[in-house]
């Protein structure tokens, strides 16, 4: 035991930076080569922080091994502590001020006859504050390849080329020098622009890292009648563990004994508490409101709820969205057309127009910096990572972006009915009653009496109608139930039989007590209200495809003002007709992902409610976890709004580059200028993504 | 001989230029080409692909091979 409150002591975080990842890709790379490692617990590396945390129970852990095996893959880390990072931030905030500073300087040193002191601080400010754009051009240049730093490198490398040509080739009095406070001044408003940005991406990223952060990394499990402490991903079924009032339950598992409410909010958002008894299933993520339970576990931790949560959002915020993919297409010939742009301004200029070489230089410099499509790498990332986390808190998971805007996109939406646009549950619409009858409260006592022992979905309403009328149920024998057919057994003496009516076109039950007979009419539950779907309605072609029978999928229509609806019909019906459809339009088929799984893996997108603890079992590009069907208003809001967001940055990092390079052209932007213009592109896109989406 | 196969982590540029590199090293290999879109990679070699020896040079890398039908 003394080992073991040892071994929990001794779990512990380290953070590692993580230089040259490109993608969110690279960062589930990183993970999935850490994972390898057998004395790591848990790590999570994250793209836009450029970091790493690294749980781990070993003492002695050889962190060289660690950072070795991130290198061997071509990233470059290093550890951080607390005082390192805090360390960081300052320099992060220092550095651009420290050259902007020694920039402004220049020319100063230029008046006081000070050229050496000049060129030496020009120098180590475009050369080695602006190294990194320097760098991540030349590595690209070697592939032929080009990027926004190519620009900004070029821009100011050839600016700090001009200031140092001997000035009789340029101009008589000398002005070239002034070059060297160009190349400084892009390099300074870039680092700038870059630490803004920085700062503006860690914020909206900080929030999301918090639930991880809370799950217990290891737990104390009873495994053949020993206790032993094991990491949190190596549980294995039958394992026992227990959870005590307060605690967060570290996995999935059933209930053998205690009962408690817990509360899902960690993992889903949903804040009501739910009760949970010996059977009921509890889902890792949980905490456990009040009693100490003992649960066993059912299946491994990759099929847990939570993992499979944070699988989908890590998943959906490292795919790279169609938007991106041609953007970065865009970005190929852009950069080389720039490149030309610039160097015909400067022939026409220079031969043609015949105006001096420096102002000729100054022009094509100038269009060179304003051109960087900075801004267009930052337009999706952040609006990506923030609908992601976003989803979860408003209710539902999507598995990738594209399929999102997809979803918004999309006027064809077929229901399910049952499980899905109604509960499944029966209230008694209608009872008729024999001549010699017995009073309703004391017949639905007997009836529910005997209901109680069948598993039936009527079976289990009619006991549910009982339990609201808070009436007692009463000890029945001679119970004998025939699937398919009914039940029957004796309470209080009097023979009570259940049977499926099948001479009424409604769904009803024949039930006779002492040969009385009386027909109980039912009627199902909705889950959604007329306003919701009158308002879906008006934007959506709505139409409910079911497995019921006709009369209650008709009324069920009805009701609700939905004219299109198709009834009777089995999974591979279902499955055709969504194939018909899908001949003219895309559809989005919503049902409850276990029965319908064909009918959602051929929809365009298929939507899945289905509760947490079943997150496991179903098919679905997008899954509603709470709030039921109403959350679709959530995901065609957050769609919209997520593709709009990408828009306005598109225009603020694209349209607006592209508006000045004939202005650039033309002569009216000083180089200064233009790299304090691209500067703040920049930050606006930064800024306009981490608005509340 | 020609092998293609698909590996799904495939998403960009970064990851054609490791696979290249990784595959490439192996001293049978003529030419590799990674379509990232297809997320599908083109071998051609001089005699059989141990296709079992470029798995685990990639498992290690963190990406994983998976045999095209």
């Amino acid at each position: 035991m003394n080992k073991v409150t040892q071994l929990s002591n001794q779990v512990k975080s380290i953070n590692l930076d993580i230089d040259g990842m490109t993608c969110a890709a690279c960062a589930a790379r990183i993970e999935r080569v850490l994972f390898k490692n057998e004395k790591i617990l848990d790590v999570s590396v994250s793209f836009p922080l450029k970091s790493a945390i690294i749980d781990t129970a070993e003492e002695n852990i050889d962190l060289e091994e660690i950072i070795k095996s991130v290198n061997k893959i071509g990233y470059k880390a290093k550890e951080t502590s607390d005082e390192v990072s805090d360390k960081k931030i300052k320099f992060k905030i220092l550095m651009p001020l420290t050259s902007l500073i020694m920039t402004l300087s220049l020319k100063y040193f230029f008046e006081a006859g000070f050229d050496t002191v000049a060129y030496v601080v020009g120098f180590f400010v475009v050369l080695f504050l602006g190294r990194n754009f320097h760098i991540s051009a030349y590595k690209k240049i070697k592939y032929f390849d080009f990027n926004m730093d190519t620009l900004i490198s070029l821009g100011s490398l050839s600016s700090l080329v001009v200031s140092i040509l001997p000035s009789d080739l340029i101009s008589s009095a000398g002005e070239n020098k002034m070059f060297l406070d160009t190349g400084a001044f892009i390099i300074s408003f870039l680092l700038i622009g870059k630490s803004v940005e920085d700062r503006v991406i860690e914020e909206s990223v900080k929030t999301s890292e918090s639930i991880k952060s809370r799950m217990p990394k290891t737990l104390i499990v009873n495994r053949n009648g020993e206790s032993v402490e094991i990491p949190t991903k190596d549980v294995q079924p039958n394992d026992i563990f227990i959870v005590l009032a307060g605690e967060i339950i570290p996995v999935d598992g059933e209930i053998i004994q205690g009962n408690t409410t817990v509360d899902e909010s960690l993992l889903t958002g949903e804040s009501i508490p739910l009760t949970k008894e010996v059977g009921s299933k509890v889902v890792g993520g949980s905490i456990n409101l009040q009693g100490s339970l003992e649960v066993e576990v059912k299946e491994s931790y990759q099929k847990s709820a939570y993992n499979i949560i944070e699988d989908l959002i890590r998943n959906a915020q490292g795919t790279k969205p169609e938007i991106q993919k041609s953007l970065d297409k865009v970005t190929q010939f852009f950069v080389p057309t720039v490149l030309f742009i610039s160097f015909s301004t400067f022939v026409y200029k220079y031969f043609i127009q015949d105006i001096v070489l420096i102002e000729a230089l100054k022009n094509s410099i100038a269009v060179l910096v304003i051109a960087c499509p900075c801004a267009l790498g930052l337009a999706t990332p952040i609006v990506l990572f923030k609908t992601a986390t976003q989803s979860k808190i408003r209710g539902f998971l999507f598995k990738n972006f594209d399929i999102l805007q997809k979803f918004g996109d999309i006027n064809t939406m077929v229901f399910d009915k049952t499980g899905t646009l109604s509960s499944g549950i029966f209230k008694i619409s209608k009872i008729e009653m024999p001549d010699q009858n017995v009073p309703e409260e004391k017949f639905l006592q007997w009836v529910a009496s005997i209901e109680n022992f069948s598993q039936h979905p009527i079976a289990r309403s009619i006991v549910y109608q009982a339990e609201i009328r808070e009436i007692p149920l009463l000890q029945a024998r001679n119970i004998k139930e025939e699937s398919g057919v009914g039940i029957e057994g004796i309470v209080e003496e009097n023979y009570i039989k259940i049977e499926k009516n099948n001479s009424t076109k409604e769904s009803s039950l024949k039930i006779t007590i002492n040969e009385n007979i009386y027909i109980v009419y039912l009627e199902e539950e909705s889950s959604v209200t007329t306003d919701f779907l009158g308002e879906l309605k008006s934007e959506k072609n709505i139409i409910i495809l079911s497995g019921d029978k006709e009369i209650n999928v008709k009324r069920f229509a009805n009701k609700h003002n939905i004219e299109e609806y198709h009834a009777s019909k089995n999974p591979e019906e279902k499955l055709d007709f969504i194939k018909s459809k899908q001949e003219t339009n895309p559809v989005i088929f919503i049902g409850d992902g276990i029965n319908d799984s064909p009918s959602i893996k051929q929809a365009d997108v298929g939507v899945t409610t289905s509760s947490s603890s079943q997150i496991a079992q179903v098919s679905g590009d997008i899954l509603i976890h709470k709030g039921g069907l109403e959350t679709l208003n959530n995901i065609f809001r957050l769609s919209k709004k997520s593709k709009h967001r990408i828009y306005q940055n598109l225009f603020l990092a694209f349209v607006y580059n592209t508006l000045m390079i004939p202005i650039a052209v033309v002569g009216l932007i000083t180089p200064n200028l233009a790299a304090l213009a691209m500067a703040l592109s920049s930050i606006s896109v930064v800024i306009n993504s981490s608005r509340k989406l | 001989m020609e092998t293609k196969f698909n590996v799904p982590e495939i998403s960009c540029g970064h990851c054609k230029e490791t696979i290249e590199t990784t595959v490439g090293s192996i001293e049978s290999v003529e030419s590799v080409t990674v379509d990232i879109d297809q997320k599908s990679v083109d071998v051609k070699s001089n005699g059989d692909l141990d296709l079992s020896l470029v798995s685990e040079m990639l498992d290690e890398q963190g990406y994983t091979v998976v045999q095209s039908s």
